[in-house]
């Protein structure tokens, strides 16, 4: 197996004083617990993992030796050790006795990993993967397979995607989610999606999870969001972009445009006289919301461009022959 | 400035206000799974109402009762036990 530095796993750095590896082991044990991830091989091979390094970082001495032997320190408190035994202390330490590596990052070493002792004293009892909450509180009275089989076990998460519009992104919507259970049923479920979702929103739906073991809890469900394009508005972060029309003589003259929004609201847009076409407008918060932050909900931005008639009556044409004759510009 | 848009979701910010606990204490609360979001985004992590319920009972056990966080996370975990088995009590 690749050695992993003792260190990394611990996330701490290597001159971090006793105190804080024993608060990283306990944050760290404390997560990958077998109890806490039940079912979960991943996290019981890190918690595993973490043992060991808290085991060789919390002892001064073995810390000591790991820091100037890297993962081969073992071997070289064999070898002193065989040194004492046989009368000969204080010879050089021959590498090539342990498996023929040349030196320290040669080949590794494997050695015992979880220390019963230790879990106890951090969990309790005498199985080394028992509940958190046996030490604190007593044994339940049984012991072995047959009391590990019935512990409680809360279920795990499960993830959902799901597509929203953007109209729905904007104002929040509702979704009726089919679940089919374990004994062949269909569960229906009522979930609400917030406005202000985004691409890869993670809604937590409480207690829809797998179910628990044993009586334990069940898990979460976790709908991840995915937001259809709408082919009407562009979504630049929070800020929204769109186009609208308006007649020549609006642009010309000035007058009053309707800007749609994603939830069927329509707001008036002032168009002074004058206006360019294609000038952009901003309609400050009338953008996407933002959940938790009311007073950042983006702007609509809405390009104004103009509608030219396709046909001119021939009173029209006489105007605008009239018009062009008295051209001021160019 | 209103605290609570639409959605009916919190930042940190605002549930350090409503809770009463420090900014650190409620992203310790996330870290180590004490307090499940209702919602994550991009912007980081939203508490609904049944979240900031929880943080509540965390200030008052801290605040009150004076038991240190690694305390408060084996009583909140008996607590869901013990409800947990009512529950399961309750259905038979």
């Amino acid at each position: 197996m690749e050695h992993e530095d003792y260190y990394e796993i611990l996330g701490v750095p290597r001159d971090a004083p006793e105190g804080e590896i024993r608060k990283a082991f306990r944050r760290l044990a404390r997560k990958h617990h077998p109890d806490v991830n039940p079912g979960n091989q991943e996290a019981e091979d890190r918690f595993k993992r973490i043992n060991e390094a808290n085991e060789v970082l919390s002892d001064p001495e073995k810390r000591r030796k790991y820091d100037e032997f890297g993962p081969r320190w073992r071997e070289h408190e064999e070898w002193q050790r065989a040194q004492e035994a046989a009368g000969t202390p204080g010879q050089p330490f021959d590498w090539s006795r342990f498996g023929g590596a040349q030196g320290p990052g040669g080949t590794h070493y494997e050695y015992r990993t979880v220390r019963e002792e230790d879990l106890q004293d951090l969990f309790g009892d005498e199985e080394p993967f028992s509940d958190l909450f046996t030490n604190l509180f007593g044994s339940r009275g049984e012991r072995g397979g047959a009391r590990r089989a019935t512990r409680p076990a809360a279920g795990r998460d499960v993830e959902s995607p799901v597509e929203v519009t953007l109209q729905e992104a904007y104002a929040g919507a509702t979704r009726l989610l089919e679940m089919q259970l374990p004994d062949g049923q269909t569960r229906r479920l009522e979930v609400r999606i917030p406005p202000g979702v985004d691409e890869g929103s993670r809604v937590r739906v409480a207690g829809q999870g797998s179910p628990g073991k044993a009586g334990g809890p069940p898990g979460d469900l976790y709908l991840v969001v995915s937001v259809l394009p709408d082919p009407r508005y562009e979504r630049r972060g929070d800020d929204l972009h769109t186009r609208v029309t308006a007649s020549l003589q609006t642009l010309l003259l000035g007058g009053e445009v309707q800007v749609p929004t994603p939830d069927g609201r329509r707001l008036a847009l002032a168009i002074p006289a004058g206006t360019q076409d294609g000038r952009v407008f901003r309609l400050r918060r009338q953008g996407m919301p933002r959940a938790g932050r009311p007073e950042q909900r983006g702007d609509l931005f809405a390009e104004v461009h103009a509608r030219l008639p396709e046909r001119l009556s021939p009173r029209e044409r006489e105007l605008l022959e009239e018009f062009a004759l008295a051209g001021t510009e160019d | 400035m209103r605290e609570q848009d639409q959605s009916g979701y919190y930042r940190i910010d605002a549930t350090v206000k409503i809770t009463g606990l420090s900014s650190e204490t409620v992203l310790y609360c996330v870290e180590e799974g004490l307090v499940r979001p209702a919602m994550t985004d991009s912007d980081g992590p939203l508490m609904g109402p049944v979240e900031l319920a929880r943080l509540r009972k965390v200030r008052r056990l801290t605040q009150d009762l004076g038991i240190n966080l690694e305390g408060v996370e084996v009583v909140l975990r008996l607590l869901d036990e013990i409800e947990a088995l009512r529950t399961q009590l309750a259905r038979r």
